[in-house]
């Protein structure tokens, strides 16, 4: 499946998305869509010309030892089901426990426990979803003690044992190299590649001596050699910019697009960004 | 909660009751200030903490733009003061921070009208519960008290009328715009 070059739709980018034909594809947040009644209409728009629509979500808490939420498990279906998505995405996290709702997304350790108790939310997340799951590496400052795996490791088991694909972040990635001091090249020759879904790329910032992966800032550059490591390893589907304040002006984001085009070797495409229009 | 086919369970339930009380204790520890749990980096529990809580504030600003403005500095003090001490209750987000913000202004005789008439399409749309704030079909009405009067609103469907009590012309207005053309000139 060829996904290409896409964006993270968010209604103040609704305008700058549909005047740009060579974004071949979209990624909406299943919580900001209703699960009945009209879709904003410039999402409707881009459906109705062909623009490819995959659903993002953050509330599902696979990791939560509690349980799978059936609600935000049933409304990432109905989402998922309207806009004919060709596969759905969440974390490797938790986002609630022990009644409190955290608003972000908390990492798990990394041992045998969690890892099935994963497998198991996620097998039951597969059995009602209508379409296939990937899962996509978080950005985490904090590491639990005494991990069983490293990270790609993990994250090879977990997709192994449920048939689930990658969804790789490489600002995410980035932001694990700087706070934790995960060597880029090691973990990507870790994780499966072969099952790869798509790509995400964000900007952050440098605060207190930590990156934060804030999607609110500009894509910093040390990202793209990221990205170019990973072109060298396989072919990327699709990748997506996700960017969700402090919006930029339309120059700005033509220029990050532009970027991440030349290094993830998407090519092709009507005119577009660092394409002769 | 959903729980797994019997067939397919491979964790112990002690194991996996074990994770379920370290990950609360986790976000105990991020979200209501708790202990920190052994083996974590303290300084780090301390920055995450400060991102969530920044996170959460910026958020609730995103979700009721009238409010923030209208508060404008003093949002953080007052968010500080009404929400920050209260802790978000699984499926509670940004919507029901700036709710309960917006009802301690009500009840202090202090929102002003934009950011009643945004109280009151929250209400016309929302109703809260145990899991937070769900959207409402049908029909519905809402009122929202300002010093100034009380916003009324009907919803019916997508359709909504508002009006408000004692009737702005009915006012007596505290200083009146010169009028060129009046009679009494």
């Amino acid at each position: 499946m060829t996904l290409g070059l896409g964006c993270g739709w968010r209604p103040a980018l609704a305008a700058y998305i549909h005047r740009r034909p060579w974004l071949t594809f979209v990624e909406v947040l299943a919580e900001e869509l209703p699960a009945a009644g009209p879709l904003p209409l410039p999402l409707q728009q881009l459906l109705d010309r062909g623009c490819q629509v995959v659903v993002h979500g953050v509330t599902l808490s696979l990791g939560s030892a509690e349980g799978l939420d059936v609600r935000a498990l049933d409304h990432l279906c109905r989402v998922a089901e309207r806009v004919r998505a060709p596969l759905v995405s969440e974390h490797v996290a938790f986002v609630r426990a022990g009644g409190l709702e955290s608003g972000h997304l908390l990492p798990l350790p990394r041992t045998d426990a969690a890892l099935e108790v994963l497998a198991e939310n996620v097998r039951a997340a597969q059995a009602v979803l209508p379409v296939p799951l990937a899962l996509e590496n978080i950005a985490s400052p904090l590491e639990w003690p005494a991990p069983q795996y490293d990270e790609p490791a993990f994250l090879s088991a977990l997709l192994s044992a449920t048939g689930t694909r990658l969804l790789l972040d490489v600002s995410n990635l980035y932001a694990q190299s700087v706070n934790c001091g995960v060597d880029v090249e090691t973990w990507l020759d870790g994780v499966p590649l072969e099952n790869l879904a798509y790509v995400h790329a964000a900007g952050g910032t440098r605060r207190g001596g930590l990156y934060h992966d804030t999607h609110a800032h500009p894509l910093p550059a040390p990202v793209l050699p990221v990205v170019e490591a990973l072109r060298r390893r396989t072919r990327l589907p699709g990748l997506i910019l996700e960017r969700d304040d402090r919006f930029p002006p339309a120059e700005e984001l033509d220029a990050e697009f532009a970027a991440l085009r030349a290094a993830a070797g998407l090519g092709g495409g009507e005119g577009g960004p660092g394409v002769a229009a | 909660m959903l729980q797994p086919d019997s067939g397919e369970a491979r964790v112990g339930p002690a194991s996996r009751r074990e994770l379920a009380e370290a990950q609360a204790a986790l976000a105990r520890a991020l979200l209501e200030g708790g202990p920190v749990p052994p083996g974590f980096d303290e300084a780090r529990i301390r920055a995450v903490a400060e991102s969530l809580a920044h996170k959460r504030l910026h958020a609730a600003a995103r979700a009721w733009p009238q409010l923030s403005a209208a508060l404008g500095t003093a949002w953080a003090a007052r968010f500080a003061e009404h929400c920050a001490p209260r802790p978000l209750a699984v499926h509670h987000g940004p919507l029901c921070d700036g709710w309960w913000l917006a009802e301690a202004l009500e009840a202090e005789g202090t929102l002003g009208d934009r950011p009643a008439v945004e109280l009151l399409s929250v209400r016309l749309r929302f109703r809260r519960g145990d899991g937070g704030a769900s959207p409402l079909g049908g029909w519905t009405w809402a009122h929202a008290r300002t010093p100034r009067g009380t916003w009324w609103a009907l919803r019916v469907g997508a359709r909504v009328f508002t009006a408000r009590t004692p009737w702005p012309h009915a006012r007596p207005a505290p200083s009146p715009p010169p009028r060129p053309s009046s009679r009494s000139r």
